[in-house]
């Protein structure tokens, strides 16, 4: 016990001359973030970006409406077409309807 | 990566329930028009955005012309089947299929004479717009070269 206080006298008596460089923390940390990078791969560090920001309610539902904007316009999109093919069918049969030339076709 | 999972779930959920239920209801009115009995005339109602008034009026048109329009089609079948028969008996161009052809020719017009009375009255029940349109949308089909006629030489 004694030795440790010793110690601790010691060590606080005990001043480094060396100067610290002005960047010295900003460096290490980039050391740290690009040896980080180095060993992650591009897949890993997307899967965590994305994995963070989906536990963000915002981003969630931002996903969730653009889900559903996507599906909607593809329903609008298909229906044009249906009704737009549906349309000269129906237009189609109103004209054998009337037309002589076209019903003698289809019936003879 | 599992709420992730989870909320791409819903979200292919949510879009593939939003496509069919738009789609559900943006084709509902055609699909019902379609399985409509008299489903061109339910077309053209709304089509050319006919009144009830105006509707009443061209289902009667449509009424009166319906006799004249059978009668014409029993014609015309009566006439191809004996230009057909005439074509298939011969090699050359006697006088007979010249007369017939010319028959059958006459027929034509008349049938499309018929036609054009019958599109220009309707027309005249309509607003002007949709009335033009209407005009355009079925003389396309009257005077359009070979209308009709692949399919008359077919039979």
């Amino acid at each position: 016990m004694n030795t440790d206080k010793n110690l601790k006298q010691l060590l606080s008596t005990w001043e480094v001359d060396v100067p610290i460089p002005r960047r010295f923390q900003a460096d290490v940390w980039a050391k740290i973030a690009a040896q980080e990078s180095c060993s992650r791969s591009l897949w890993d560090r997307l899967r965590d970006a994305v994995s963070f920001d989906f536990y963000r309610p915002q981003f969630a539902a931002a996903v969730v409406t653009l889900g559903l904007m996507l599906g909607i316009g593809a329903g609008y999109v298909n229906a044009q077409n249906s009704n737009a093919m549906v349309g000269r069918q129906l237009e189609a049969r109103y004209m054998q309807t009337i037309n002589p030339l076209a019903h003698a076709g289809h019936s003879s | 990566m599992k709420r992730a999972a989870l909320v791409l779930l819903i979200t292919l959920a949510v879009a593939v329930a939003g496509y069919f239920v738009f789609y559900e209801m943006a084709t509902r009115p055609t699909r019902c028009m379609m399985a409509h009995q008299d489903c061109g005339m339910a077309w053209l109602r709304n089509e050319y955005h006919l009144t009830d008034a105006q509707f009443d009026k061209v289902m009667k048109m449509h009424d009166d012309y319906r006799p004249t329009c059978e009668r014409m089609c029993q014609r015309i079948a009566v006439a191809n089947e004996k230009l057909n028969a005439l074509i298939a008996s011969s090699h050359t161009v006697t006088p007979e299929i010249d007369a017939t052809l010319k028959e059958w020719a006459t027929l034509q017009n008349e049938c499309r004479m018929a036609m054009l009375a019958h599109v220009y009255a309707v027309s005249a029940e309509m607003n002007p717009e949709d009335g033009q349109r209407y005009v355009k949308m079925a003389t396309a089909q009257i005077v359009t070269p070979g209308m009709a006629h692949a399919n008359l030489l077919a039979h």
